[in-house]
């Protein structure tokens, strides 16, 4: 409640939240009339939106293959390899992504060079970048749902299973018509949690793996990186609570039209 | 059923009352700094205006113990405990008060100091300087104001050695807020080089950026496992270098290129983005990149210049003086044979003394012994013994004194506490600083020669108060970093093309409306400073 009055006030040490002085809406002002609110709004919704398909898809792919693998250890050995890029820290992922994209000793240039093609200035090459943080959006964080879910998966019945097996249906037909099925709840539960996220960048992801590259920021930019640049000189605690609370209204917006679809086409499946 | 839902919905009312309990508790708190702020000055005039002659005679009360909290802007050496036990040993004896030292790290100390005042955090000294935004922050009520009476009461050794200009540099709407440190320094850079390359392909000494130039592109041509300039992303002194010289600029609108020259009394605003220099710059900045004096990825380069110098992996380096000063000690302590050597490029073009407003001591608003922490810093800026100890570390132990009075620094690169390690730049003074035994023999002799071609202007004092333009400063900021980093760089096709889009950009962003109001303001004060 706190930062959605102080984002119409003038925010000072000495007034507090209460006492500052009433603004109105000039704290908002520097986000609309910079001339990008809307190119970074679209980023972060579409990048998010982009992250949330692809990540899922993967996520339940890895696991059903996952399941279906046998072998005990090799399955565990596998399970763990794709989840440990999830304890990475993104400052440790930024660095990792520098010394891939250098130009003069980056290994994937070096690569290049070495089957006799020209390098590639990736850190001068907006149109890559989309591809690249999809990339790394998914190195990231598609373990941690792949264990979701594993766990999804090995809740369902396995008589289904074996009815299914004796009247002779493949493994496709079986995880077409059962597992998939089976976890769709768990799906639209995890689906729904990140759409009410959509409007909030990843901004641990975003600065690291651009940073201060402004050659970028067309392709890149997210609400959050972009007003953590504009107001990092300024501090100004109005300024940044206004920021935050757009992206609360665009998220709680967002989330009600999902939940009143899921509502439509499947009722249990709905948040509320 | 209803029972269990009656009784969540009670749970859920009761935390919420709790959560608005703590919003008002804590609004309540940030409202009170005023009052003890307000009595602390009452009181301390009281008691000056009672005993009439309010410096000599006057002994303030140090009956009770007073446990003193101290934030610095750095990472703290390894023997930090050790060195400030022997501080407040004396510090005990001296004014029945000990103080403790807390490091806001380089990493993250522009995003945390602004919470310490925020959260209404207990301390009571804390560094302050333009570079944290002094001006904003007292704005905004960090800092107790510093009357005359107080500084007469508690500091008259301060008040006697401190310039006078300098109390008028730290107003904030005619009110000090700052105790500044008063020795005098210089922002403008000087550059360091390999002197066993430059000898190896027959250099002269550097003199100017085209001396510089030559030997860049030695290393380019002949060093292949050398980069010549490692630039990174905080990468200013090729800039420096080659406009500063020209143009003597201050810089008033932040993150523009929107700056006075120092040189013109008038104070007519130059937007050196507009000028024909910053197109001569940017075009040899592509010119620099194309031949590889540095990455094609500064931008994204982390690593700074002289830490890569120090690694053996790039063959010059740039900085502010006393940077320079140091990491040239060091290459020649731990790689003689480089021969490394510091060049002055600026050449006889004018510099210019930096306002004190670049460091110096607060007192937070919040502070339960404002009175207390004035007498500290009073004796860490005055007294000989707890200079050396905050600035040098022990005696015998991390330095020693030679007979002409220059500092040796003992234990080397292992030492617990390096020479201004713990972070002392706020209480400096030009009496209490002495010259190191191995510091380069040039930075004397530079800093002589920059005290000569300094020039002064009342400019220099002049603060822009940015009440009415924020959001247009926060929309210049983006414009800088997404158009003017890469013409910084040289990582743009064609220059002239690039700065006409900056220049585009910064009007889109409202700079004009900034320059206005910055020009009006400027006039205002040449007006009253005349």
């Amino acid at each position: 409640m706190a930062g959605i009055i102080v984002a119409f006030k003038s925010y000072s040490y000495r007034d507090g939240i209460v006492g500052s002085p009433w603004v109105g809406l000039e704290n908002f002002r520097f986000f609309f009339e910079s001339g990008k609110a809307w190119l970074v709004t679209k980023n972060t919704v579409m990048y998010n939106f982009i992250f949330m398909i692809v990540n899922n898809v993967l996520e339940l792919t890895f696991a059903i293959v996952l399941f279906e693998l046998a072998g005990k250890y090799f399955k565990r050995f596998l399970q763990s390899v794709i989840f440990l890029p999830y304890f990475i820290s993104w400052v440790v992922a930024g660095a990792i992504a520098y010394n891939l994209f250098n130009f003069e000793f980056g290994a994937v240039n070096t690569l290049l060079e070495s089957i006799g093609l020209s390098p590639v200035n990736f850190y001068n090459t907006p149109g890559l970048w989309p591809y690249i943080l999809v990339y790394f959006s998914a190195w990231k964080t598609v373990g941690y749902g792949t264990v979701v879910y594993l766990a999804s998966i090995a809740g369902i019945d396995t008589e289904m299973y074996e009815a299914a097996k004796i009247d002779g249906a493949s493994l496709m037909q079986r995880i077409i018509h059962i597992t998939v099925p089976s976890v769709m709840p768990t799906m639209i539960i995890l689906l729904l949690l990140k759409v009410s996220q959509i409007a909030r960048g990843d901004f641990g992801m975003f600065y690291q793996l651009i940073g201060s590259n402004g050659l970028l920021y067309d392709k890149t930019d997210v609400i959050d990186t972009f007003s953590f640049r504009a107001l990092l000189d300024l501090q100004e605690f109005g300024m940044a609570a206004a920021v935050g609370l757009y992206q609360s209204v665009l998220c709680f917006a967002i989330i009600m039209m999902t939940n009143v679809t899921v509502k439509k086409v499947r009722n249990e499946s709905a948040l509320f | 059923m209803k029972n269990v839902r009656g009784l969540m919905a009670i749970g859920l009312a009761a935390t919420m009352a709790v959560m608005a309990g703590c919003s008002s508790n804590s609004s309540n708190a940030s409202n009170e700094p005023a009052s003890p702020g307000a009595s602390a000055d009452s009181t301390a005039s009281a008691t000056a205006s009672a005993t009439a002659a309010p410096s000599a005679e006057h002994k303030p009360d140090t009956s009770k113990a007073v446990a003193l909290k101290m934030y610095l802007i750095g990472d703290p050496p390894k023997d930090l405990g050790l060195v400030y036990d022997e501080i407040n040993k004396k510090m005990k004896s001296d004014i029945n008060a000990t103080i403790e030292p807390i490091f806001l790290s380089w990493g993250d100390y522009l995003q945390k100091y602004p919470l310490l005042f925020a959260t209404g955090e207990d301390f009571d000294l804390v560094f302050s300087a333009d570079w944290v935004k002094y001006g904003a922050q007292a704005d905004k009520g960090a800092y107790l104001e510093l009357t005359q009476e107080m500084l007469e009461t508690y500091m008259p050794k301060t008040v006697q050695e401190m310039p006078k200009d300098a109390w008028d540099q730290v107003k904030v709407k005619n009110k000090i807020y700052m105790v500044p440190a008063s020795t005098k320094e210089f922002s403008h850079t000087v550059v360091g080089v390999r002197g066993d390359l430059r000898e190896k392909y027959n250099i002269p000494p550097l003199k100017t950026m085209d001396d510089f130039e030559k030997y860049l592109d030695a290393i380019a041509k002949n060093e292949p496992g050398l980069v010549p300039f490692d630039e990174g992303v905080n990468g200013y002194a090729l800039f420096d270098q080659l406009v500063y010289t020209k143009l003597t600029p201050k810089f008033i609108i932040s993150n523009s290129l929107v700056t006075v020259d120092l040189k013109d009394p008038s104070g007519k605003l130059v937007d050196i983005a507009q000028t024909p220099e910053y197109l001569a710059f940017a075009q040899k900045m592509v010119d620099w990149n194309k031949k590889g004096y540095w990455s094609k990825n500064a931008m994204v380069n982390k690593t700074l210049i002289k830490d890569a110098f120090l690694a053996g992996k790039s063959a010059s380096m740039a900085s502010n003086i006393t940077n320079m000063s140091q990491a040239v000690t060091t290459a020649n302590q731990t790689h003689p044979e480089w021969k490394v050597e510091m060049f002055d490029l600026y050449n006889g073009a004018p510099t210019y003394v930096n306002p004190y407003v670049g460091g110096g001591m607060s007192i937070n608003a919040n502070s339960k012994n404002p009175e207390r922490a004035l007498m500290a810093l009073e004796l860490l800026r005055n007294d000989e013994e707890y200079f050396n100890l905050t600035t040098y570390g022990i005696a015998g132990k991390h330095y020693e004194l030679t007979d002409d009075n220059r500092i040796r620094e003992l234990g080397g690169a292992e030492s617990g506490f390096k020479i201004d390690s713990a972070s002392p730049w706020g209480w400096r003074t030009p009496a209490m600083v002495k010259p190191l035994v191995d510091e380069p023999a040039e930075v004397a002799a530079i800093r002589a020669t920059w005290e000569k071609t300094a020039v002064t202007n009342p400019l220099l004092n002049f603060v822009f108060d940015t009440t009415n333009v924020k959001n247009e400063l926060a929309a210049i900021k983006n414009v800088r970093d997404q158009y003017m980093l890469p013409i910084t760089f040289g990582d743009v096709s064609d220059p002239a093309e690039a700065i006409k889009t900056l220049n585009a950009k910064f009007k889109e962003a409202g700079l004009d409306k900034v320059k206005a109001e910055a020009q009006k303001q400027i006039d205002e004060f040449l007006k009253n400073n005349q």
